[in-house]
């Protein structure tokens, strides 16, 4: 795993997951941050991340607009959910979006790691 | 209090609970003192709306500025700028909400959260609102929860 793409639109988040990754084991990967949904979208088309991290809630983009445009695409990467929104309709709407993964709010370095992990498995 | 502004409370009491035991990596949360109704002032923090069909309310956590900023830094795990502080009092409040939706689903299912919204100094309410304030302690750091509650025409 060489890139990967956190998007959040909270700068507090961001550095937060950027620090988990590193500590889940990933601090070799390059992190590349957008702010929003349509942020990220140009971020993933111009540079191919290996997984995206991904907020729901964000203004001009929301995270789940983001997974179905790059569904539209017919190139979505391996992406997960970092949110805040953890109720049992929220994760089914992600999985079918083709969310590999969605991770409540506060998570674990742990929770990361072997969302990641399960991922790299599959 | 009504049973719908008790279940308010213990949810936003429950979130910030299990925030201060694992991403602020204190003991946890506790009420040091009973419910207010007026939110305290000179303080700094977020609120956030949730707003659903059958219920509503705006959940803030907020603390003096110096205690803001021991939280934001026990989030970030760094020291923060202002402006840290203000996202990172942001995203305290933010995971809080989700949290309480979790919480209240069987008082509202159609809950969502809204965009965190910053005050600094004190919130003023309408008198078509109420306001529930609740000392706590995140830690050993004093703190409140303050719920904008909007009562039934």
């Amino acid at each position: 795993m060489n890139r990967i793409l956190i998007i959040d639109d909270s700068k507090a988040m961001r550095m937060i997951v950027a620090r988990t990754v590193r500590q889940a084991g990933f601090g070799d990967c390059t992190i590349i941050e957008a702010t929003n949904g349509a942020e990220g979208l140009a971020a993933v088309r111009a540079q191919a991340p290996d997984l995206v991290l991904c907020d729901w809630n964000m203004p001009e983009m929301s995270g789940y607009d983001l997974l179905e445009a790059l569904n539209a695409d017919g190139k979505v990467p391996p992406f997960g959910f970092i949110t805040s929104e953890g109720t049992p309709e929220i994760k089914i709407k992600a999985l079918k979006a083709g969310a590999a993964f969605l991770i409540v709010k506060p998570f674990t370095v742990n929770a990361l790691q072997d969302a990641v992990r399960g991922l790299q498995a599959a | 209090m009504s049973a719908a502004a008790d279940a308010w409370v213990e949810a936003t009491l429950g979130a910030a609970d299990e925030l201060a035991a694992t991403a602020l990596g204190y003991s946890g949360a506790r009420v040091v003192a009973g419910r207010q109704a007026a939110a305290p002032v000179g303080v700094l923090g977020a609120y956030l709306p949730l707003i659903g069909a059958r219920a509503g309310a705006h959940v803030g956590i907020v603390a003096e500025p110096g205690v803001a900023t021991a939280l934001s830094e026990a989030l970030l795990g760094c020291p923060p700028s202002e402006e840290d502080t203000a996202d990172a009092m942001a995203e305290i409040v933010n995971i809080v909400g989700g949290g309480v939706k979790s919480r209240l689903v069987e008082l509202d299912n159609t809950l969502k959260l809204g965009l965190p919204v910053l005050v600094e100094g004190r919130l003023r309410s309408f008198a078509r609102q109420q306001t529930i304030s609740v000392p706590i302690e995140m830690g050993e750091l004093p703190a409140w929860i303050v719920i904008l509650l909007s009562l039934e025409e």
